[in-house]
């Protein structure tokens, strides 16, 4: 996982992409701070909701219909898990 | 969880982090120590088993394994000698995981039976994936356990499912079936995970999913995907959210619709139709209780719903869960997804079991234990009227699986005993405790025998002529479970609920293994239908002397006159019959009605039972003079004689000629004449006439019929083979 500026990002964030790997069905997938939901052929309307119910899952957390629909991008992600109170999250 | 596991989870979390992290920047020696501080045996095997919970790239939990077992070599052997079974199975998935994932590895892995952590089920579906080991990749499947992954895991799960190759899934030898789920609401979700239930559940299956709300469309439409797909079966998935106010007041319109798009359905694509019934909603709780429209429409739908439309009891499914835990409201919300994602990886699964009771029924006979199966404690040791069985307290557990395994009897399920017991013993509570449910009769079989049950079972399923595949074998104790899957691993054998027996009626019931969907009048009597063949076998068995097996049987055959009561039945077996049947004239109903109306004709019917059972009416024989013959020593000619070839051997023959011979003499008719016409299956009876004493006339010269050979029986003579173990009644 790299972050905007190269980083390696660890925690929190590995489980994101290990999501992304799932869903997208990609092992090699290289999580991107930067990914949005417009620039990724897999992020359709069925991945984004798999999306969420694996999120959730992992994290324990619930989004509410807004947050859901708000969720346009990696860096969404992050800012809903963190609302939620998962720490460990990369910061900019 | 153990205690022991979560003073762990931070030591294993800071492994993982480290070997995630990139394993090139954690430094080995660093995963060395760590591990090192872990200690061995025990605490080496939790960890094992969380970093396969804990969502992780398999790659970095395989170089931790890897680490592992460097650090403390011969630790797996060590763990399997442990002797616990968390252990053991620990050590076995890391062994399959690190040691290339071979097949024997994989055969060890599944010998038990235990759940499988899903990640090592995924990681050995990936390596069977082109299917080089069709036999150990079914055992696999089947051990799936779709239906108790969470919804991230089920897909992943089927997502390796879909990778496997059709060549693959086709040298499986399952039966196919394609399956459309449409709906008034999503279905998408679901495809995936029903496509991987139905594999699991012994069924190929090819799913397809269409968009809600375009059923109507979808199935009239002549350019629609369906018409192309071809589906064996259609579901139709609803919900009670998906109806509007006015259709809850206005039900019977709604119904009328959906009897009719399956109607439609069932026409143009000759599929099978599943409908789900309609659901519980969260609303629908509390103090003022479910409405009565609910109800209502639920029975109706049943009634209403024309033939090969099937239920599929979605209410059930959903009080089992809880309607809190069922829905998943934001969901309906966004995507009209109409339960929790979280309930999707259980509806399919059960959805799966239902298809594959709807192609056949997975099993045919339950095989049963006795003491602490059918009863608690040992009736040899405490004697029959000592067992637990109702009473207070644990009997009565043992009486609700009794009364379970009835009804599975009635619906046409065979039931069998295999008991290490001396017989005596083991059916004393059968005869004589008064609240066994269970009674001989409802038992095809009953094996009483110090043999391995490896051995029984089989033993068993041969008599009754079924595949270990159809047999569902209960016992209480594990090591008859564990020697079953090991030597037969085709036979299912579900593990002991934690509960014990009072949890076993609803797991066989869950499990959809003696689900019927469709059943026949046959179905209800099937028991008794093989029980009383089954019981002649082993008579005969016993008998070395055919005769004397013959006067054991208390054969009685009860000789009727043909009438309207019974002439479609004898005009049925006139027509099938082949083998026992001496001129092989497909007599119509208009002839027999002309036949045994004529003057002097003798006609009867036979129905036979012996002290096991009737055998029906499974015999004929009509006798008529010539016509324009009248008179003292007339010619009574045979013209009809068919017997089911199901009571051959049994002397039943001469029975029937005695009989005729009696009314001729009655009637003083002076000859008996008789015609053997040969055809391809008839030989049985080509010497019929001559082993009863009849004296050959030769061939007739009518060109017409050139193998009919013509026999002539002098009515003041006796038999050859006089009737000697039939008693005739009229």
């Amino acid at each position: 996982v790299k972050s905007r500026d190269g980083q390696l990002l660890t925690g929190a964030a590995e489980r994101v992409q290990a999501i992304f790997r799932d869903v997208f069905d990609d092992p090699k997938l290289v999580l991107q701070y930067g990914m949005k939901a417009s620039d990724a052929p897999e992020w359709d309307s069925l991945n984004h909701i798999n999306l969420i119910v694996a999120l959730e899952t992992e994290f324990n957390v619930t989004f509410d219909e807004d947050e859901i629909a708000g969720v346009t991008s990696v860096e969404d992600i992050f800012a809903h898990l963190a609302r939620h109170g998962v720490d460990d999250l990369p910061g900019r | 969880m153990p205690a022991a596991t979560e003073t762990l989870l931070p030591v294993v979390g800071a492994l993982l982090r480290a070997a995630t992290g990139g394993l090139t920047t954690a430094p080995t020696k660093d995963v060395r120590a760590m591990i090192e501080s872990l200690g061995e045996t025990e605490t080496a095997a939790l960890a094992f088993r969380l970093m396969c919970e804990l969502s992780v790239p398999v790659e970095s939990q395989l170089f931790l394994l890897r680490q592992i077992r460097m650090t403390y070599p011969g630790l797996l052997e060590r763990l399997e000698a442990s002797g616990s079974p968390a252990s053991l199975l620990a050590a076995r998935e890391a062994r399959y995981l690190t040691d290339g994932s071979s097949d024997e590895s994989l055969e060890t892995l599944l010998s038990d039976g235990a759940p499988l952590d899903p990640r090592v089920v995924e990681a050995a579906i990936e390596h069977q994936r082109d299917g080089h080991n069709p036999a150990l990749l079914r055992r696999l499947l089947a051990q799936l356990r779709l239906g108790a992954a969470d919804y991230p895991a089920a897909q992943r799960l089927a997502r390796r499912v879909s990778d496997l190759s059709p060549a693959g899934l086709t040298a499986l030898g399952l039966p196919e079936l394609r399956v459309a789920i449409l709906g008034d609401v999503t279905t998408k979700f679901l495809q995936p995970l029903l496509q991987a239930s139905l594999l699991e559940h012994g069924v190929n299956g090819t799913v397809q999913s269409g968009d809600f709300d375009h059923i109507e469309v979808l199935v009239l439409s002549p350019e629609s995907w369906l018409r192309d797909f071809r589906p064996d079966v259609v579901v139709l998935l609803s919900s009670s959210l998906a109806m509007r106010p006015s259709e809850a007041e206005g039900w019977h319109d709604l119904l009328r619709q959906r009897a009719e798009l399956c109607r439609l359905i069932t026409e143009r694509f000759s599929a099978d139709t599943v409908v789900t019934n309609f659901e519980l909603l969260p609303e629908h709780t509390g103090p003022q209780g479910t409405p009565a429209w609910l109800a209502e429409v639920n029975a109706a739908l049943r009634h209403m719903l024309p033939e090969r439309s099937h239920v599929f009891d979605l209410g059930s499914l959903v009080a089992e869960v809880g309607v809190d835990r069922w829905f998943d409201l934001r969901m309906w919300g966004i995507a009209r997804q109409s339960f929790g994602l979280g309930a999707a990886p259980l509806l399919a699964d059960r959805l799966g079991r239902f298809l594959r009771a709807l192609v056949e029924p997975p099993v045919k006979l339950i095989v049963a234990d006795l003491d602490g199966t059918l009863w608690g404690d040992i009736a040899a040791e405490v004697g029959a009227e000592q067992i637990i069985l109702g009473g207070n307290g644990k009997g009565v557990a043992y009486l609700r699986l009794q009364r379970y395994l009835r009804d599975c009897v009635s619906n046409g399920f065979l039931l069998a005993i295999a008991s290490k017991n001396a017989p005596e013993i083991a059916r004393e509570p059968f005869l004589h405790h008064p609240e066994m449910i269970l009674k001989l009769e409802d038992l095809v079989d009953f094996e009483c025998s110090f043999n391995p049950k490896s051995v029984v079972v089989p033993h068993i399923a041969k008599r009754l002529s079924l595949g270990l595949q159809n047999v569902l074998f209960l016992d209480d104790s594990p090591h008859e479970r564990a020697e079953m899957r090991q030597q037969h691993p085709e036979v299912i054998v579900p593990e002991w609920p934690a509960s014990g027996v009072a949890g076993l009626p609803a797991l066989l019931a869950r499990s959809g293994w003696l689900a019927r969907v469709r059943l026949s009048e046959e179905d209800r009597h099937r028991t008794r239908l093989y029980r009383e063949e089954r019981f002649r076998v082993e008579t005969a068995a016993r008998f070395s002397d055919v005769e004397e097996f013959l006067n054991d049987l208390g054969l009685v055959a009860r000789l009727t006159l043909i009438g309207p009561e019974n002439l479609e039945r004898v005009g049925q077996l006139v027509q099938k019959t082949n083998q026992f049947n001496l001129t092989t004239r497909r007599r119509t109903r208009l002839e027999l009605e002309e036949l045994i109306a004529r003057p002097g004709a003798y006609a009867r019917a036979l129905y036979l039972e012996d002290r096991h059972g009737a055998y029906g009416l499974t015999g004929a024989m009509i006798a008529v003079p010539p016509s324009g013959e009248t008179g003292p020593l007339q010619r009574l000619v045979i013209d009809t004689w068919v017997m089911s070839c199901r009571i051959m051997g049994k002397t039943v023959e001469c029975a029937m000629f005695a009989d005729l011979l009696r009314f001729a003499r009655d009637t003083r008719a002076g000859v008996i004449e008789g015609v053997y016409q040969q055809t391809s299956r008839n030989a049985a009876v080509a010497s019929l006439y001559e082993e009863l004493g009849f004296t050959t006339l030769g061939f007739t010269t009518d060109a017409r019929s050139p193998e009919e050979q013509r026999f002539v029986f002098n009515v003041s003579s006796e038999p050859a083979r006089p009737n000697r173990h039939v008693k005739v009644v009229e």
